[in-house]
């Protein structure tokens, strides 16, 4: 989502847990430390550009100095990640993981999701989160934007688990809805999945409540237009899918800074595609 | 004594040779392409050889979006469950140069458990064939000028089957 979100996605990032930060050196390593000494360090290496040698021999050394740096293993990963070697990302970020399961799990299952569609994996990742930390509630993804609970349940979608998909997506929101935390995508994916269920009245109340949050997301004007449609409401789906292609093109929708595809992502084509049938 | 220094030579020279290459090799960016004469284009236009950046930084794109160019490579995909064994991701990276040609083309191939793995290599020149064909590239810019970059495609397989492209 390119602008109107911007508070709420500010919002969602003060709210977030995010294990994958930059550690307090001076609260987590005892003074005087190999292991405080490399976390120190990484601030200084993690000034270069990322991915460039000088960087990852940076991370090479520090690592050298403190085997046991989780912060360390998961920074050297990610441009792998980024640049599309995944063998090497896994050797690393895992063992970001082994080291720190509970501050890299729902990273790793991030990335498994979302770049390389690893459903199971990813699943699989949160579920032994939820057991070590004992709580359902799970932080949330890298970029600070997505609950890994809509992560989790968009897994058992994929996976045909649509019992427990519905049940994590419920729960997350009922609980979200009562904290008044509620993220700037929940109602919008546990609608594209009570959508692809052809529960379409259902899911008609949860874009609806996602307009409340954004009245100007493509996507979710997309989706209820589809609706209507749907229910032969020509018109009324023609209204949606026009407010789509305006707020579309403004750049109101839902997009990734890496251009990953993301979950039920809709283009502008798929949008005059509909405009076009419609107008025949 | 020349003699002694010739040999003497002949022995320091291959480790020196293979120091300089380790070095040079441990000096490369991650995902880094050197030119390869046996396999790439020696006419292939640089705007700047000594910074090519990733697609992400400057908003390399195709033309009509990520759905453009899926579309056209699940079009182009012939070989859907012809090596049903094939489980895992096919990767191709290379660069769009400033001028949106492409060139450079490396591939990297793991299983389902992230590990290497090679797949049939008619597999890998089919995918390498239908992504050199994609010529609707747009370099991003910097500054207002067209940069060359680094870009990447996935083939996620599951039983011989392309079920997905990312990123």
């Amino acid at each position: 989502m390119k602008k109107s979100s911007s508070i709420l996605f500010l919002i969602s990032l003060l709210l977030s847990i995010n294990a994958t930060s930059q550690p307090n050196c001076y609260y987590y390593y005892p003074e005087g430390s190999r292991c405080r000494e490399a976390c120190l360090m990484s601030e200084k290496v993690l000034e270069k550009p990322q991915g460039s040698w000088q960087s990852q021999q940076g991370l090479d050394s520090l690592l050298v100095l403190c085997p046991n740096f989780a912060y360390g293993w998961q920074q050297k990963s990610i441009p792998y990640l980024k640049r599309g070697d995944y063998a090497s990302w896994k050797k690393y970020l895992d063992k970001a993981v082994e080291l720190d399961p509970k501050g890299y799990l729902g990273y790793r299952a991030g990335c498994l999701f979302d770049i390389l569609r690893d459903y199971k994996s990813a699943l699989s990742d949160l579920e032994r989160l939820e057991q070590l930390t004992n709580s359902k509630i799970l932080g949330m993804n890298a970029g600070g934007d997505l609950d890994l609970r809509v992560i989790k349940a968009l897994c058992q979608r994929e996976l045909g688990q649509i019992q427990n998909c519905l049940k994590t997506f419920e729960e997350m929101v009922l609980l979200n809805e009562q904290k008044k935390q509620i993220g700037i995508y929940e109602y919008h994916y546990y609608g594209t999945t009570l959508f692809r269920l052809k529960k379409f009245d259902e899911a008609l109340i949860m874009f609806e409540k996602q307009l409340t949050q954004n009245n100007k997301f493509a996507d979710t004007h997309y989706y209820m237009g589809c609706i209507y449609e749907n229910q032969n409401k020509i018109e009324v789906a023609k209204k949606y899918f026009i407010e789509a292609e305006k707020n579309y093109k403004l750049g109101y929708f839902n997009n990734d800074a890496y251009d990953i595809t993301l979950p039920d992502q809709i283009y502008l084509k798929n949008i005059t595609n509909k405009l076009t049938n419609l107008n025949k | 004594m020349k003699m002694k220094f010739i040999y003497l030579l002949l022995i320091v020279m291959p480790f020196s040779c293979r120091s300089q290459s380790q070095d040079r090799e441990s000096k490369m960016d991650v995902g880094a392409i050197r030119f390869d004469p046996k396999t790439d284009n020696s006419n292939f236009f640089l705007c700047d050889s000594t910074k090519i950046y990733e697609y992400y930084n400057f908003e390399t794109k195709y033309l009509g979006e990520k759905v453009a160019l899926k579309d056209t490579l699940f079009y182009m995909f012939k070989l859907n469950g012809t090596y049903k064994n094939v489980n895992g991701i096919i990767t191709i990276r290379f660069v769009v140069n400033c001028k949106g040609e492409t060139d450079r083309f490396r591939v990297k191939q793991v299983d389902t458990n992230y590990k290497e793995i090679i797949f049939s290599e008619k597999l890998v020149a089919h995918l390498l064939a239908i992504t050199k064909q994609l010529d609707k590239w747009q370099p991003g810019k910097r500054d207002g000028k067209a940069i060359d970059s680094y870009v990447h495609v996935n083939y996620l397989f599951e039983n011989g089957i392309l079920k997905h492209i990312t990123p």
